[in-house]
């Protein structure tokens, strides 16, 4: 052995140095080295989880904003129609209001005019027959001599003799 | 017309039995009347004989007469005639 240049003690000593240094790095250097390892393997996949949960949330929040979208535009095309039905009723209904209003004054109108032509008729029918009436005093009152007023006293008293 | 005055002159004469005879007859006339007319008078209305009878002139009348005994009147005259014509032709609206 001393012929290859192996010295025994030196490699049992270096052997020695190994396993202590073996040891010491296992024990203080390996260990947390490879604890540090574990817990960055499990930060990692703690991140991983993490974002694989937001992700999972991210996607369902936008799911569910499309389904809330889509259940406004069904609420407001739904709102949409009811206030189209309701506005064709009213516009009907201010139609046939305004028509039976129109209708109504028409007919008050009419009426007015009947009432007008009647009185206005009965204003001629009395000035026609007071001015007839006057006339005929007058004429009368020209015209008749105590001749005349004899005759018809006598014609007048005859007739309710006669019975 | 006649047929309503000689309803009038018949109810008048029923009516008179029970006026006052003290009550005078008043006759209005647009004139005068004769002796001869006061008797057609007094031969309508019979009645009338057992009053004390007056004639009053009123030019107002055109023609003919009117009777008053007590409240009660006949009205015989061309006025009343002309009236009620005014009032038929109102009442023919």
């Amino acid at each position: 052995m001393e012929n290859l240049g192996i010295d025994i003690k030196l490699l049992i000593a270096q052997v020695i140095n190994f396993i202590i240094l073996f040891f010491v790095f296992r024990r203080y250097l390996a260990k947390p080295f490879i604890n540090y390892l574990k817990e960055e393997r499990k930060k990692d996949e703690d991140k991983s989880k993490i974002l694989s949960e937001l992700e999972t949330k991210h996607d369902r929040m936008i799911e569910e904003e499309q389904e809330f979208r889509k259940k406004l535009k069904q609420e407001q095309e739904k709102i949409l129609n009811e206030t189209k039905r309701a506005s064709e009723k009213l516009k009907e209904e201010l139609m046939k209001k305004a028509k039976d209003e129109a209708d109504d004054i028409i007919s008050k109108a009419k009426r007015q005019i009947e009432d007008d032509r009647e009185v206005f008729y009965k204003e001629v029918k009395s000035y026609i027959t007071d001015t007839s009436i006057f006339m005929i005093e007058k004429a009368l009152k020209q015209n008749l001599t105590t001749e005349v007023q004899k005759k018809l006293t006598e014609h007048v008293l005859s007739n309710l003799q006669k019975k | 017309m006649d047929d309503d005055l000689r309803n009038q002159i018949d109810k008048l004469s029923k009516e008179i039995t029970i006026i006052n005879i003290k009550d005078k007859v008043t006759i209005m006339s647009p004139y005068k009347l004769g002796d001869n007319e006061m008797q057609k008078i007094k031969d309508l209305l019979p009645v009338i004989k057992n009053f004390d009878i007056v004639n009053v002139v009123d030019e107002n009348i055109y023609s003919g007469l009117i009777i008053k005994i007590g409240t009660k009147m006949i009205d015989l005259t061309l006025n009343s005639a002309l009236q009620n014509l005014r009032k038929k032709i109102y009442e023919g609206h």
